[in-house]
């Protein structure tokens, strides 16, 4: 159970500008990596390609064992659904439903008549906002917006988390929490966290590192890349 | 998804509202016009029915022309025979050709439910100094009231007494008052070859008809007596089981002899052609304000599909594919449009309800009507529900198809930025 990326480039726009040259990497199961790089080094381009919102120009990504590129839509949807949770930098929850319901949403897709509550609450109480489930977003800081978004991403227990500069626009306290809620999913529940980030202090949290410089991997910054 | 399509619908109320008033108008307007001509149209249709029968057979009215005797005088001696004066006028007397065969024939034929042969004549009534010239129609008054629903405008007297024999009569109330005549009066009538026989008033009926009002009725012998023309007849009505056959009978038989027949539909073919015209209309004017209320859906839905673009991603991203965003936007248009369909169809029948009781005065014409008709026909209901829906529908397809195949990485990545 890994993400193993072979020869993986990535060519956008027309005229086409090549952004990721010819990656080849193995993200292990249970992983807390950490993507990096400059502004523009295709950081969100690789995270996007890895969680098969995006395919690549060339190359493969399997992810266990599957190559998403092959699976039939329906396939995909369901992969996406049970097996990844994103969150992104900005929260991207839906204004008309509160907390709780953002957070279910998820849970909506295959399994519409069960009764989520009791989940969601649970995610959000973990998430710091037990007394917040039934706020709309707009009544709900920015902190505590990624942080629903969080426990939405967590709503399906995924293996993959996938997270985008999701610290992004937080000041620093609220960045801590959201790192840590991201840390403990890694931890308490073994799921495997890609996160992108800018920050060399989050960075340093990750126990692996893919560092890119304009689109291909620094070999001098790169961590160790096998489970702890 | 469609809870979250009426949250969203919920979430922006006014723009909801707005969208949604075209739709409900559209449909009572719908509702309301055409209740109002269809009124009015059944119950002209009713009155035809009413007051003709289903199946006209008539005698033939042929006019002579340059050539219709060349062969009867020349056989083919000629090629071309000119004529002077040309011959011109009309065939013989106006008579229904051999009345006996018809009468077997519809005798046998189980579509018909009744038929009434009649004698209609030109006739002046006189009473003392007071005349009036009219027509008079000789029949079998027991088929006549089978045939037509004359029996039940009689306001005096009692129809069928006329077949009591001996010179009896049924007037209509404007006879009665030109002639200044009572029930049971004697009145004088004379046909065009005829000296003034005494007639005794046994009924008098208001039809609302003016024309038919003027009329009158007597017992076919009597009138054929009076007009000299025994055992003819010029003209059968005929009633049959089932009114939407009419077409198709006198078609049919027409094809038996040298009369004419048609039914009541033929024979006021030019008013159906008004109705389809009014139907074209009607379609297009309606039709035109839930295009324009259709647009309105368009244009909302156009403009949340954008508002959504990151619900969208995010959705995407969850796993939902893309049926799923297609349908979290149709189900918008069709929440709308369903519900302004149907609450602008319930309306629409209270406002119906209320145009009815708009008082309306229509005259000798109409006959006695005193208020609005408007036609509550199911049919109507139907076709404005439907109308708004589909308007409806077909404005979501669009925006909610282009929502479907927009790619979550596009949203995302034009978010990032
Ligand atoms: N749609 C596009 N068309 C053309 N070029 C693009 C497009 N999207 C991204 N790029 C380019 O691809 C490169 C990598 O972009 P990417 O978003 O992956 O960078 P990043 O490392 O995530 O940067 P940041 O830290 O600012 O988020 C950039 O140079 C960017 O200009
Ligand atoms: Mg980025």
């Amino acid at each position: 159970m890994s993400i193993i990326a072979k020869n993986v480039c990535k060519s956008i726009g027309t005229p086409s500008v090549q952004i990721l040259k010819d990656l080849s990497f193995e993200i292990p199961d249970q992983s807390f990596l950490a993507l990096t790089g400059k502004s523009g080094s295709g950081k969100s381009t690789l995270l996007y390609l890895l969680s098969s919102l995006d395919n690549a120009t060339s190359g493969s990504i399997e992810v266990d064992g599957i190559n998403l590129q092959n699976l039939s839509p329906q396939e995909l949807y369901r992969f996406r659904n049970q097996k990844m949770g994103f969150i992104f930098q900005s929260h991207y929850l839906i204004a008309e439903l509160s907390a709780l319901e953002n957070v279910i949403l998820p849970a909506k897709k295959f399994e519409k008549n069960k009764n989520h509550t009791e989940r969601a609450h649970f995610l959000l109480e973990e998430c710091g906002l037990g007394k917040l489930t039934n706020r709309l977003p707009r009544q709900l800081s920015g902190g505590e917006q990624q942080r629903v978004a969080i426990a939405r991403a967590l709503m399906m227990n995924p293996r993959y988390l996938f997270a985008d500069e999701p610290t992004g626009s937080l000041d620093t306290s609220n960045g801590d929490i959201v790192m840590n809620l991201i840390k403990k999913a890694n931890k308490d529940t073994g799921t495997t966290v890609i996160l992108v980030t800018h920050d060399p202090d989050f960075a340093a949290q990750a126990r692996s590192q893919i560092n890119l410089i304009d689109g291909r991997i620094d070999k001098g910054s790169r961590k160790t890349m096998s489970p702890s | 998804m469609i809870s979250l399509a009426l949250r969203y619908l919920l979430a922006r109320r006014r723009q909801t509202l707005l969208t949604f008033m075209g739709i409900f108008l559209g449909t009572i307007a719908f509702v309301a016009i055409s209740g109002f001509m269809l009124g009015f149209r059944e119950y002209l249709i009713d009155q035809l029915i009413n007051s003709t029968a289903h199946v006209h057979i008539q005698a033939r009215e042929d006019f002579l022309s340059e050539h219709t005797l060349d062969k009867a005088f020349y056989q083919d001696q000629f090629d071309y025979i000119f004529w002077d004066p040309p011959p011109s006028g009309r065939k013989d007397s106006a008579l229904v050709d051999n009345p006996q065969s018809w009468y077997l024939r519809l005798h046998s034929d189980n579509r018909v439910f009744a038929f009434s042969p009649q004698l209609k004549a030109a006739a002046i009534f006189s009473n003392g100094k007071a005349t009036a010239s009219s027509s008079i129609v000789g029949c079998d008054p027991m088929e006549q009231v089978k045939v037509t629903t004359i029996g039940d405008y009689v306001k005096e007297g009692s129809f069928s007494d006329i077949a009591a024999g001996g010179n009896r009569l049924a007037i209509g109330i404007e006879l009665k008052k030109q002639l200044g005549l009572r029930l049971y009066q004697n009145v004088m009538v004379a046909s065009a070859r005829s000296t003034p026989t005494p007639f005794k008033v046994v009924a008098i009926f208001q039809t609302g008809n003016i024309m038919a009002d003027l009329g009158a009725y007597g017992s076919l012998v009597d009138i054929q007596k009076v007009n000299h023309t025994p055992n003819q007849v010029n003209e059968i009505s005929v009633k049959l089981h089932d009114l939407n056959q009419s077409a198709r009978v006198a078609t049919e038989w027409s094809k038996y002899g040298v009369d004419k027949v048609e039914s009541w539909d033929q024979q006021n073919a030019s008013i159906f052609s008004v109705f389809k015209m009014q139907d074209i209309i009607r379609f297009l004017s309606i039709g035109s304000i839930l295009i324009v209320a259709g647009f309105g859906i368009y244009n909302v839905l156009n403009m949340t599909v954008l508002q959504k673009r990151k619900d969208v991603a995010i959705l995407r991203s969850m796993g939902y594919g893309t049926l799923d965003i297609v349908a979290l936007f149709f189900y918008q248009g069709v929440l709308l449009g369903g519900a302004g369909a149907l609450l602008g169809v319930f309306c629409g029948y209270f406002v119906s309800l209320y145009l009815r009781t708009i008082p309306f005065n229509a005259g000798h014409m109409a006959g006695g009507i005193s208020h609005l008709i408007i036609s509550m026909n199911p049919w109507i209901y139907v076709q404005a529900a439907s109308m708004a829906f589909f308007s409806a529908i077909f404005a979501s397809i669009l925006p909610a198809y282009g929502a479907g195949k927009m790619q979550p990485i596009e949203i995302i990545r034009a978010g990032a930025e």
